[in-house]
């Protein structure tokens, strides 16, 4: 008997390795879990059964002949519907991709098939990752597994709530504006968001390129960690990307954090936070200092207009990014006429609601007469915001501060009023705006769901960040059952 | 006294022809009220002092691969024909389309 809800990656290598069960079993046990659990909470888009159950045959071989295997081969993992995997339906919740098949890999994803890690599905996800609750996808309402009434944040909602409900053992998200670690805040899971560069973006359709970061969705610190080492590193097909290596077992570098210091936001009112939150916050801050760190307030004082910038640079390149959809590739329309016509049409019948608010709205700040006032200056704040980030890390090793305002909310709380939505992002932004690393960890005050507690590193310190986060984890027993 | 607001109906227009997506009439107001709050609130950084930022600079700083490696066909692992076949109508190796002219 197979318990998925106590398994992490290291325990699934243990036990394959240990021939407790064979991966073909494991594979077939979460199979047979979903078909029952998923009616309820809708996480994914498509389940890859066939496929799935073919790759842990060829593991299960692997171990019976005796061959080494890589701690990530016979995992089960949940994989964002805006990631590309060869010859499967790939939708990024849109209808306007209801049809499309990957023509190849994205790169994370070749690089996770060479480990032997096993894809159950592809999850749902707010329309092209537009959003902050999965309630823009065109296909289904995923649930949050803690409290089916509430959203389970997005736009990686469906890996999140994949793994909250334990059909997943840990998933591939993308995080633009927070879109991996917000939903793990939702759901009490690790989400992460790598530096900008630090993981490939070929093969992940893109929202907003100078922002787009693929990250993992995990139960444990531990899991996220052996994710990004997998994941990470420079690719030929990325010229973003960086020469970055991270060996996941640099989280256990440090036993305590003397010396490490700490950084907690000036511009951040503790008080003005919901009660139960602040509650949160200040017992793992003191927490933090009993490992030994040293805290500090420091000050970004451009720091509120990260989200102000969000608006207007990410739709920006939304705008042209989404131009390339226009009814002739990717997935045929079914609108005939002239060539204008089909965009018109197709574009205007398929894309929902919030996508075209914000290709519309990109259109607009990109637009000659706008351009400067908006569209640049967003740039110029961007820069400034950057500026202030790189002198605070001269002076701390990290920031701490919250992931989101508030715990999950209810459906169609937020999904009518835009402005409302996006500032639920108002926590995540920044580290996006800045390109530097974040990773929430799940958090508790008084009531029963969860809150994010979020730690940003400079550019490339997600050693120090995950060892940091490692051993929060670890002393405060935060991480409830689900 | 109240501000002209950035976006009315006629921008609109103008939005929908220059992104190429059909805007409903019913769909209109809506989008217009949205636009227009969105806006208002990203306004706030026209207040903010940047005269000293030298973008030119920042961009110059952004790293190029200069071999361009990623540009040259023959480092793609992947086949082009996999590519051309999720063509959904086609003449060949090209991509069929109504006439433009």
């Amino acid at each position: 008997m197979i318990t998925l809800h106590e398994l992490t990656i290291k325990k699934i290598h243990f036990l394959l390795t240990s021939k407790e069960f064979s991966a073909f079993d494991l594979t077939k046990e979460f199979f047979d879990y979903i078909e029952k659990k998923d009616k309820e909470i809708d996480a994914y888009k498509l389940l890859l059964k066939d496929e799935a159950l073919r790759q842990a045959n060829e593991i299960d071989k692997k171990i019976a002949a005796g061959e080494e295997i890589s701690l990530l081969a016979g995992v089960p993992l949940a994989i964002k519907d805006n990631i590309l995997i060869k010859n499967t339906l790939t939708t990024a919740g849109s209808k306007i991709l209801a049809n499309y098949k990957a023509a190849y890999n994205a790169t994370a994803i070749e690089k996770l098939k060479k480990q032997g890690a096993i894809f159950l599905g592809k999850t749902n996800i707010d329309e092209f990752a537009m959003g902050s609750s999965t309630e823009t996808s065109a296909f289904r309402k995923t649930k949050n597994p803690l409290d089916l009434t509430r959203v389970p944040g997005g736009s990686s909602g469906g890996s999140a709530a994949a793994i909250a409900s334990h059909q997943s053992v840990a998933a591939l998200g993308s995080d633009t504006g927070g879109s991996v670690r917000q939903p793990a805040s939702f759901c009490g899971l690790v989400g992460l968001k790598p530096t900008y560069g630090a993981v490939s973006r070929f093969g992940l359709i893109a929202l907003a390129s100078s922002l787009d970061q693929i990250g993992p969705l995990a139960k444990t610190v531990e899991d996220a960690a052996i994710l990004l080492e997998a994941i990470v590193g420079k690719d030929k097909y990325d010229n973003s990307s960086e020469n970055f290596q991270f060996q996941a077992n640099s989280i256990y570098n440090k036993d305590d954090l003397k010396g490490l210091k700490i950084g907690i936001i000036k511009e951040i009112n503790l008080n003005s936070l919901e009660k139960d939150l602040a509650i949160a916050f200040q017992k793992n801050l003191k927490q933090l200092e009993n490992l030994g760190a040293s805290i500090e307030e420091i000050s970004i004082p451009h720091l509120s207009l990260s989200l102000a910038c969000y608006y207007v640079l990410m739709p920006a390149e939304a705008s042209s990014n989404l131009a390339r959809f226009d009814g002739l590739r990717y997935s045929p329309s079914d609108k005939t006429g002239s060539l204008k016509d089909i965009y018109f049409e197709t574009r205007g019948e398929y894309f929902g609601s919030e996508v075209k608010r914000r290709i519309v709205l990109g259109t607009f700040v990109l637009s000659s007469g706008y351009y400067d006032a908006f569209y640049h200056k967003a740039r110029l704040v961007q820069t400034l915001i950057k500026k202030e980030f790189e002198e605070v890390f001269k002076k701390v090793d990290l920031i701490v501060l919250p992931t989101t305002p508030t715990t999950a909310f209810k459906f169609n709380e937020k999904i009518n009023d835009p402005l409302e939505m996006y500032l639920s992002d108002i926590f995540t932004v920044p580290a996006n705006i800045a390109g530097l690393p974040a990773i929430s960890l799940p958090i508790y005050g008084e009531n029963k769901l969860p809150y994010g507690f979020q730690f940003l590193a400079n550019h490339f310190q997600e050693a120090t960040m995950l060892n940091a986060a490692y051993l929060l984890e670890q002393s405060t027993h935060e991480r409830r059952s689900l | 006294m109240e501000k002209e607001p950035l976006v009315n109906k006629k921008t609109i227009d103008y939005l929908s022809e220059l992104s190429r997506i059909k805007i409903t009439e019913a769909e209109k107001p809506k989008l217009e009220a949205d636009l227009n709050a969105i806006l208002n609130y990203v306004k706030q950084l026209q207040e903010i002092d940047t005269s000293f930022i030298n973008l030119d600079e920042e961009l110059l700083k952004i790293k190029t691969n200069k071999d361009l490696e990623y540009l040259n066909e023959k480092n793609f692992d992947f086949e082009n024909d996999d590519l051309i076949d999720s063509f959904y109508q086609r003449k060949d190796k090209w991509l069929e389309i109504p006439p433009i002219f």
